[in-house]
């Protein structure tokens, strides 16, 4: 098991988000939707919805 | 649709399920094909344009603490083998 | 502020080994629903009273073994049993279906149960093998309080190899919060939170007389078609314990609440209000199964087959020396926002500033105490070791620790989740039955325990919850 604990700098210029309607699905021992949603609105995306999940 | 799940088990599931259709067959969308572009949100594709200090805030110490790579390996086979990108 | 703290004296933590009513948790009944032969498949992975005994992680939950020695345990833990496992251990006891359809039997004031009298003949007697009720008490399990409601709507209670128990009536015709299957789930609460009280005051050696007031923390949702969820099964568990001089209410916060009501218990004993306070949490019926797919995909026993209940007393300072830190409460407020930086700032680093400490100076974290043996089968992560990792990134964002301690932070200032997940239940207190004792002889300096609730869960807000209190030794 491996965890990154560095930024990775490939891939990132295949998705533009900018005018994006996006969906926000968070978990709450994850990345919750209100902080996914905030990072998608700084790449230009629009939020459509916010959801969270709880696996217990 | 931008996932924040931390188990890549989980995170495969549900990016099946808003791709191709419920691989459980157990809710609404077995059988359903939405086909809807799938990330999680430490994927480079989405953090690399997103503010960067915005992204440090919000997600930074989510991204400490989870096996990051293992989470990209298994959304991209799901987006590879569902959206053919 | 005052330099004296209210104590945690005392914590029972009792597991109810139900496997018969498996089924009627939330996954299994809409999933039967779907294929009514799914019970046959279901039933070859049903564990026997014994394998629940044995198993590592209720061998822990009950204290004959701390957390850490599970690391000991070769994986699964389902198959390496215990050999020295008890049925009863220093925090508590497991008891079988076989003693809990009795217990349901005693909580039931309204004939809402029809159940096999010679089923029930065999609770009292295992029942009173416990030496925990009275005879008066016992009786009440064999004799129904009142003659069996009417049967409409009712639904059958059956034992884990299938046989009919008996049946459970509803409460009122037409009242959608008071169908049987919400009445199981809520004598079912109120059974093993009265038993886990019973637990706590032989562990104490204290009359039930001396209880002044209960906090409950559990999830159930009591109450009728005008008051769903109007509360205070804490009362009611108290009466059916003995409780007879206390009153109670229910504290309602998700898996957040136990956090939330040992706060309040302290602040009520800290106020000088009463003397002697309990939380108390019975367990959760909702919950059993719930990761029951994935166990059966890969051939495992359905391992959420226990109802786990915790109580515990707070009062005035004892000299054991073990404080409640009330000066220092973290807790998640509604500006505090959503990134897990935030949430575990106002949880972990927070408070800790108040007290000058820093995260790697407190020994012990306990966090959501879920058994990843359960939840990891299902795809649902080791929710611990998440939050572990995540303290202890926060601490080398803080600087307070190096980036090369964040892998070993769980080994060192965590444990490994033993707790049944039964929602509120695995919210870090039932680490107090391992914490006290190592606090009241020094070998523990301080702990943190740490819940979070997901609010969102209820569709009023997207937020969570989080509460977190330290215990240190004054």
């Amino acid at each position: 098991m491996r965890y990154s604990m560095r930024r990775k700098s490939e891939g990132g210029e295949r998705l533009d988000l900018q005018g994006k309607k996006v969906i926000a699905i968070g978990e709450r021992d994850g990345v919750q939707a209100t902080a996914i949603a905030a990072v998608a609105r700084s790449a230009g995306a629009e939020v459509l919805l916010e959801l969270n999940q709880c696996f217990v | 649709m931008i996932l924040g799940a931390a188990e890549p088990a989980y995170v495969e599931m549900m990016a099946e399920t808003v791709t191709a259709g419920d691989p459980t067959y157990t809710g609404p969308l077995a059988g359903v094909s939405l086909g809807l572009p799938v990330y999680h949100v430490t994927e480079p594709e989405v953090r690399e344009k997103a503010d960067a200090s915005i992204y440090q805030d919000q997600i930074g110490l989510s991204e400490v603490a989870m096996q990051t790579d293992d989470i990209w390996q298994s959304i991209r086979k799901v987006r590879e083998r569902t959206l053919g990108s | 502020m005052t330099e004296t703290f209210p104590t945690i004296r005392g914590i029972a933590c009792v597991i109810s080994h139900t496997p018969g009513l498996l089924r009627y948790g939330s996954k299994p009944t809409r999933e039967l629903a779907r294929e009514p032969g799914l019970f046959d498949k279901m039933r070859p992975h049903l564990r026997s009273f014994d394998d629940a005994v044995a198993y590592g992680p209720n061998q822990v939950f009950i204290g004959n073994h701390g957390p850490e020695w599970l690391w000991s345990v070769p994986e699964p833990w389902w198959r390496h049993g215990d050999e020295g496992a008890r049925a009863t251990g220093p925090a508590g006891r497991i008891v079988g279906e076989d003693h809990f359809w009795g217990l349901l039997q005693m909580a039931d004031d309204f004939g809402i149960l029809d159940i096999d009298k010679s089923r029930l003949e065999r609770s009292r007697d295992l029942l009173r093998a416990t030496g925990l009720f009275a005879d008066a008490e016992l009786e009440r399990a064999v004799k129904a309080a009142k003659p069996p409601a009417s049967s409409d709507g009712s639904i059958s209670l059956n034992a884990a190899d299938g046989s009919e128990v008996g049946r459970i009536a509803n409460g009122y015709p037409g009242d959608s919060s008071q169908t049987a299957d919400i009445l199981i789930e809520n004598l079912a609460c109120k059974a093993s939170g009265a038993l886990a009280l019973k637990e706590l005051l032989a562990q104490m050696k204290m009359e039930p007389g001396e209880v002044e007031y209960l906090l409950g923390c559990g999830e159930e949702a009591v109450g009728d078609r005008y008051q769903r969820g109007g509360g205070s099964i804490s009362k009611a568990m108290a009466e059916m314990a003995g409780c007879t001089q206390a009153t109670g209410s229910d504290v309602k916060a998700f898996c957040c609440a136990p956090v939330h009501a040992l706060v309040l218990a302290g602040a009520l004993v800290q106020g000088g209000v009463y003397k002697n306070v309990i939380v108390v949490g019975g367990g959760s019926l909702a919950k059993l199964g719930m990761k029951m797919l994935g166990h059966m995909q890969k051939d495992m026993p359905l391992l959420e087959d226990c109802l786990a209940s915790v109580a515990i007393l707070v009062g005035p300072a004892d000299g054991s020396g073990v404080r409640m830190r009330l000066d220092a409460v973290g807790k998640h407020t509604v500006a505090s926002g959503g990134s897990a930086g935030a949430i575990y700032e106002a949880l972990v680093s927070e408070p800790l500033g108040h007290l000058g400490l820093r995260i790697p100076d407190v020994d012990k974290y306990a966090v959501e105490l879920h058994n990843p043996e359960i939840t990891v089968p299902a795809g649902s992560g080791n929710v611990p070791r998440t939050n572990y990792r995540i303290i202890a990134a926060l601490g080398v964002q803080r600087g307070e620790m190096k980036r090369e301690e964040v892998d070993g932070f769980e080994r060192v200032h965590g444990m490994p989740g033993f707790v049944p997940t039964q929602g509120h239940i695995p919210a870090a207190l039932p680490y107090l039955a391992h914490a006290l004792p190592k606090l009241r002889d020094g070998s523990l300096r301080n702990a943190l325990f740490i819940a979070k609730g997901s609010l969102f869960l209820g569709k009023m807000t997207n937020m969570v919850d989080g509460m977190s209190l330290l215990l240190d030794r004054g």
